[in-house]
C-alpha cells in the first residue's frame, strides 16, 4: 500500500541522525535570519501588503492571464499555454528541436521539477545542465531537490566533493571555495556554449508582460541573457497585476526564504533583444495550468497565493526530522503536504497531510498568511473520507471514538486509565515515552463525577 | 491547449469564493530623509565596496582599481568618460573581461540595489559576466524602494536589479561569494557637483 511506503521512508529518515543535523544546520539559519531581518511592526506591514497582492492575483487570475498574454506578445514574447505537464514538456521539446538545441542550461524552477522536464529532454537526446549550485549538485547525485530554496541542504560536503571529483576526473578539495570554483569553471563553459536557456519564474507581471526571476548566484541572469533562446516555464498562479503588486510580494519573499532584504539579483525579462542589443533573440513563456485551475474557486484556493519561499519547511518540526525526500513529492514540508494532494490524485499524495504535527507554526511564519494547518486538517478529513489513511491510525481513532463516547464503556475505560496513572507507567509499550516524564497526580474523584453529583451535567448512558 | 481554451478554464472557476473580502493594505513605513546615506550603508551591508566623490575622483579610483585589466563597458556618455584609458574588450566577448563598468539607471536605498535596463548602449552582460564590476550611481537616481523605481516603468528591454556580489550557501550553508556572477562589486557613488555660476 502506498501509505506504507511513505511510512517506511519517514521511518528511515527519522532514524538518520546525520540527516537531522544537516537539515537543522540550514533551516535554523534561515529561520533565525528571517526573524532578525525586520522589526515586528515592519514585518506586519510587509506581510499584509504581500498577502493583499497575492490574494488579488488569485481573485483576478483569468483576467490577469489574458492581460499577460496580450502585453507579453506586444513585447514579442511568444506565449504558449499548457493544460498539463505533458503539454508543457511537449512545447519545450518542440522549441528545442526547432532550434536544433543540443546543450541546454537551466536555472532552478519547481515547475520544471513538477513536470520532470530534465528527464524528458535527456530522453530526447539533449544535454540539460542545472546551473544553480545546489541543483547542479543534486543533478549529479541523481536526486531531487529536498528543499524549495536550498536543494541540497541534506548533503554533507564530503558527498559533494565526491560527486565533483567524479565529474572532474580528479580530486576536488572539500573546502567551500574549491568546490564552488570547480562548479563556476564547469558551468561558465556551458553558459558560453548553450543553445537554449530554461528558467521558471517567481512572478509574471500582467501589466508588463514580464517574467521576474529572483536568484542569488547569477545563474538565472546567465540563462536568460546569454543563450540565443530563452524559455520560461511558469505556473499560471505566479501572475501578479503590476509592478506595485510584484514589489509588495518581492519585499517579503527573500526575507522569509533566507533573511535577506533582497536577493543579489532580480531579473525582469521583458522580451527578446532589440536591434543591436545583446540578449536572446527569442523569448518563450509557457503558461502552465496542470491542476491550478481546479484549485481556483475551491476551498483550498488560498494556497495559490504561495510564493515558494520555503519558510514553512524551515519551521516545520516534521520536516526537520524527515528532510524533503521522505515526502516522495516535488514539494515537501507543509506547503508540499497541502499542494501535492491538490495537484496529484495518487493515494500516497493524499496521505501527505498526515505528515504534520498541526502545531500551526507554518501558518504563523507564512509571509502571505496562508492558513496551512487548517488546510492540512481539511485535507486529512478528505483523505479519510476517501479511505486513505494509515491503517493503524484509522483503527486507533475508530476505537477511541467508541471508548470515549459517554456511557458505561467510557466509565469503565476512565476507571482503568485512572488505575494505570496511579501505577505510574501505563502500558509497557509506552514506558519509553513515560519514563522521562512526570505523570499528573490522580484526583480522588473524577471531575465528571463531581459535576454529576452537583447536578451540573447528566450522566451518559 | 489554445490560449482561448486555457483562459476559458480559468474564467469558468468562481475565483475568490473561498477568500476573505479584499482589504486595503497598510501603508509602507515612511522613507528616511537621507536616501544617499542609506543607499551607501545598505550597499555596504549587501557586500559591495562603496567609493564616493566627484566624477573625477571616481574616475581616478577606477583607474587605480582596474589597472591594465581588460574591461567590458557600455556606451553611455558617462561610462565612456569614466572608462577612458582603460583596456576595453569587445562587447561580443564578455568572458574575456576581468572588469565590467556600468551606469546604474537607478539606485534603491532600502536594499542598496542598482537597477539596469538593457538598451543598445547598455549591455546587461557588463554587470554579469566579469568577475569584478564597478557601477556608477548618480545621487539623483536614488529612490527609496524598488516600487518607486518601477512606478514609471523604464523604457528599454529587460531589467536587472543587482544587490551585492553573487552568493550561494548551498554547500552546508557556508557562504560563498562569486559563484556565477561577479564576486566584487565596487559602487561609485557620484555626488552631484555644484553648478558653476556663469
Amino acid at each position: 500500500m502506498a501509505t506504507e511506503e511513505l511510512a517506511g521512508r519517514v521511518a528511515a529518515a527519522v532514524a538518520n541522525r546525520g540527516l537531522h543535523e544537516a537539515v537543522a544546520r540550514s533551516v535554523d539559519r534561515h529561520s533565525y535570519a528571517a526573524i532578525a531581518a525586520l522589526t515586528p511592526d515592519v514585518r506586519r506591514v510587509y506581510k499584509a501588503r504581500a498577502r493583499a497582492a497575492r490574494l488579488r492575483s488569485v481573485r483576478d487570475l483569468a483576467s490577469l492571464a489574458e492581460q499577460f498574454i496580450r502585453e507579453a506578445e506586444r513585447r514579442r514574447i511568444v506565449v504558449h499555454t499548457a493544460a498539463d505537464g505533458v503539454e508543457a514538456v511537449g512545447i519545450v521539446l518542440e522549441i528545442a528541436r526547432q532550434h536544433g538545441a543540443r546543450r541546454i542550461v537551466k536555472s532552478k524552477s519547481m515547475a520544471t521539477e513538477e513536470v520532470e522536464l530534465n528527464r524528458q529532454l535527456a530522453t530526447a537526446g539533449m544535454q540539460v545542465l542545472e546551473t544553480d549550485l545546489g541543483e547542479y549538485i543534486v543533478q549529479l547525485a541523481g536526486q531531487r531537490p529536498s528543499h524549495i530554496v536550498a536543494p541540497c541542504l541534506h548533503m554533507a560536503r564530503d558527498e559533494i566533493a565526491g560527486l565533483f571529483s567524479r565529474e572532474a576526473g580528479r580530486e576536488i578539495a572539500k573546502d567551500t571555495p574549491s568546490l564552488t570554483a570547480f562548479a563556476r569553471e564547469r558551468l561558465r563553459e556551458e553558459f558560453r556554449q548553450a543553445d537554449l536557456g530554461i528558467s521558471g519564474g517567481n512572478f509574471l507581471v500582467a501589466s508588463e508582460g514580464a517574467v521576474v526571476l529572483v536568484t542569488n548566484e547569477g545563474n538565472g541572469r546567465m540563462c536568460t541573457t546569454l543563450p540565443k533562446v530563452h524559455v520560461a516555464l511558469v505556473g499560471v498562479e505566479k501572475l501578479v497585476a503590476d509592478f506595485a503588486d510584484m514589489t509588495d510580494a518581492l519585499r517579503i519573499l527573500p526575507v522569509a526564504a533566507t533573511g535577506q532584504l533582497i536577493t543579489s539579483y532580480v531579473s525582469i525579462v521583458r522580451g527578446p533583444a532589440g536591434a543591436g542589443e545583446e540578449g536572446p533573440q527569442e523569448v518563450h513563456v509557457v503558461l502552465m495550468d496542470s491542476g491550478r485551475s481546479e484549485i481556483l474557486g475551491g476551498p483550498y484556493e488560498e494556497v495559490l497565493a504561495c510564493i515558494r519561499c520555503g519558510a514553512c519547511l524551515d519551521i516545520c518540526p516534521v520536516y526537520r526530522q524527515t528532510g524533503g525526500h521522505a515526502y516522495g513529492s516535488v514539494y515537501s514540508g507543509p506547503i508540499g503536504a497541502v499542494l501535492t494532494p491538490l495537484l496529484s490524485s495518487e493515494s500516497e499524495a493524499q496521505a501527505l497531510p498526515f505528515l504534520s504535527s498541526l502545531c500551526g507554526a507554518c501558518t504563523d511564519v507564512c509571509p502571505v498568511g496562508i492558513h496551512l494547518h487548517e488546510h492540512l486538517v481539511a485535507l486529512r478529513a478528505r483523505a479519510a473520507a476517501r479511505g486513505i489513511a494509515f491503517p493503524a491510525e484509522a483503527g486507533a481513532f475508530r476505537a477511541l471514538r467508541r471508548l470515549w463516547t459517554p456511557g458505561r464503556r467510557y466509565r469503565l475505560v476512565r476507571g482503568l486509565m485512572r488505575g494505570a496513572l496511579r501505577l505510574g507507567g501505563g502500558a509497557p509499550q509506552l514506558r519509553a515515552w513515560t519514563k522521562g516524564r512526570l505523570l499528573p497526580p490522580v484526583a480522588p474523584r473524577h471531575v465528571a463525577d463531581l459535576l454529576i453529583a452537583e447536578g451540573l451535567i447528566e450522566e451518559g448512558r | 491547449m489554445r490560449q482561448e481554451e486555457f483562459l476559458e478554464r480559468l474564467r469558468r472557476r468562481p475565483a475568490g469564493r473561498h477568500l476573505p473580502p479584499a482589504e486595503s493594505a497598510p501603508d509602507l513605513p515612511a522613507p528616511p530623509a537621507d536616501l544617499v546615506r542609506v543607499f551607501a550603508e545598505m550597499a555596504t551591508k549587501a557586500g559591495c565596496r562603496v567609493a564616493e566623490g566627484s566624477f573625477d575622483q571616481l574616475r581616478a579610483r577606477l583607474k587605480d582599481e582596474v589597472g591594465q585589466a581588460p574591461v567590458l563597458h557600455g556606451a553611455e556618455e558617462e561610462v565612456l568618460r569614466l572608462s577612458e584609458g582603460l583596456d576595453e574588450v569587445d562587447v561580443d566577448d564578455p568572458f574575456a573581461a576581468e572588469w565590467g563598468v556600468a551606469l546604474a539607471d537607478g539606485g534603491v536605498a532600502r536594499t542598496g540595489s542598482m537597477c539596469f535596463v538593457r538598451r543598445q548602449v547598455s549591455p546587461l552582460t557588463a554587470t554579469l559576466v566579469p568577475p569584478r564590476i564597478a557601477v556608477l550611481v548618480p545621487d539623483a537616481k536614488i529612490v527609496w524602494d524598488l516600487k518607486d523605481y518601477l512606478a514609471s516603468p523604464p523604457k528599454g528591454g529587460s531589467l536587472a536589479v543587482v544587490s551585492g556580489p553573487s552568493r550561494s550557501a548551498d554547500i552546508e550553508n557556508d557562504l560563498s561569494i562569486g559563484v556565477h556572477g561577479p564576486g566584487d562589486v565596487l559602487v561609485l557613488l557620484w555626488h552631484d557637483e555644484p553648478q558653476q555660476a556663469e
